[in-house]
């Protein structure tokens, strides 16, 4: 089985971040399903963002909502979504798919995500976005932190952080 | 949360600059197949995917999204499943029901460069054959995968 559960975070008190530490690097990729809404009292917070190693520099992103608009950023963390406020339908949370491949590798570090809402509200609004992150750091990711930005993540907000390893079936071929 | 079963099939990792990467002899035995590839290409490149050496590029239609960071298009054609640029890029690639043969494949694919582009592209192969082996290169057929590339091929067990 390649595809691992390395931990889960489900929060049973509300918290302003949520953080993997100690990964392993005996994987080849990371990927990460997350269910995030705040407490803030807004429909959507956008302050919120991502670090890995505690670093704080050398980020960069770029992005496409609603496959209408397009947006890019730098600097010392990633923005990862648009996320759920108060104000939005209740029990509704934010959905976001997050892979990195090559995490442990000695290049510069990458990372793929989806993000969406889907509150079946005009109120509320609704949104798909696609994105990319750099971090031109070559270390291995051992930690990463995802930070609600304005207020707590609520409670049930949940994070499954899974370790993906490549390898050989022994039947596939490949050239070169 | 529901937990897809990866099982690893192969991995090419670039020795050198290479023009193609192929995967053969691909099993039926799972649900869908998933290709990682993650590095740079010599020049910026559209990337194309194609099942059991069919290279006509009519047999794969496709609609995708883009953005460069300060605007978002749409478009579709034929046979432009990726886009791959000489500064750090990946692509994660979904073929939905590879093995069945009473169906025309389906592959999502998302893609990005970081520094200038991201996408998404929706593929069909209109081609009932199931697919059995796979080659991944630059749709002009002129550039190359750079040395240190790599390029990962699982299996999902439904």
């Amino acid at each position: 089985m390649s595809m691992t559960l390395i931990e889960t975070k489900t929060l049973a008190s509300a918290t302003t971040a949520i953080e993997f530490t100690s990964i392993p690097s005996t994987f080849t990729d990371l990927s990460l399903k997350m269910l995030l809404r705040s407490d803030s009292n807004t429909f959507f917070t956008d302050n919120n963002n991502f670090t890995v190693n505690g670093t704080t520099s050398g980020y960069s992103m770029i992005g496409i909502f609603n496959g209408a608009n397009s947006f890019n950023a730098s600097g010392s963390s990633i923005k990862f979504s648009l996320l759920q406020g108060a104000q939005t339908t209740s029990n509704s949370f934010t959905a976001v798919d997050f892979y990195i491949p090559n995490y442990s590798g000695s290049t510069n570090k990458t990372f793929g995500w989806q993000s969406s809402t889907e509150t079946q509200t005009t109120t509320d609004g609704y949104y798909i976005m696609l994105m990319a992150g750099l971090l031109t750091n070559t270390a291995p990711i051992s930690s990463i932190r995802f930070n609600s930005g304005a207020g707590n993540f609520v409670v049930g907000s949940t994070i499954s952080l899974y370790g993906i390893t490549k390898g050989s079936d022994g039947i596939v071929t490949t050239s070169p | 949360m529901p937990t897809p079963t990866y099982r690893p099939l192969a991995t090419v990792t670039l020795g050198s600059s290479t023009s193609a990467v192929t995967f053969s002899s691909i099993p039926g035995t799972y649900r869908d197949l998933i290709l990682v590839l993650d590095g740079t290409a010599s020049v910026g490149i559209n990337g194309s995917v194609y099942f059991n050496s069919d290279t006509t590029a009519a047999n794969y239609p496709y609609l995708r999204m883009t953005g460069n960071g300060s605007t978002a298009s749409s478009n579709s054609g034929n046979n432009i499943w990726f886009d791959f640029q000489t500064s750090k890029s990946m692509a994660v690639i979904q073929i939905m029901d590879y093995s069945a043969t009473d169906k025309h494949k389906t592959s999502l694919s998302r893609w990005n460069n970081p520094a200038s582009v991201i996408g998404a592209t929706a593929i069909r192969w209109t081609n009932t054959a199931a697919v059995t082996s796979l080659q991944v290169k630059d749709t002009n057929n002129s550039a190359t995968f750079a040395s240190g590339s790599t390029f990962s091929l699982y299996g999902v067990i439904a």
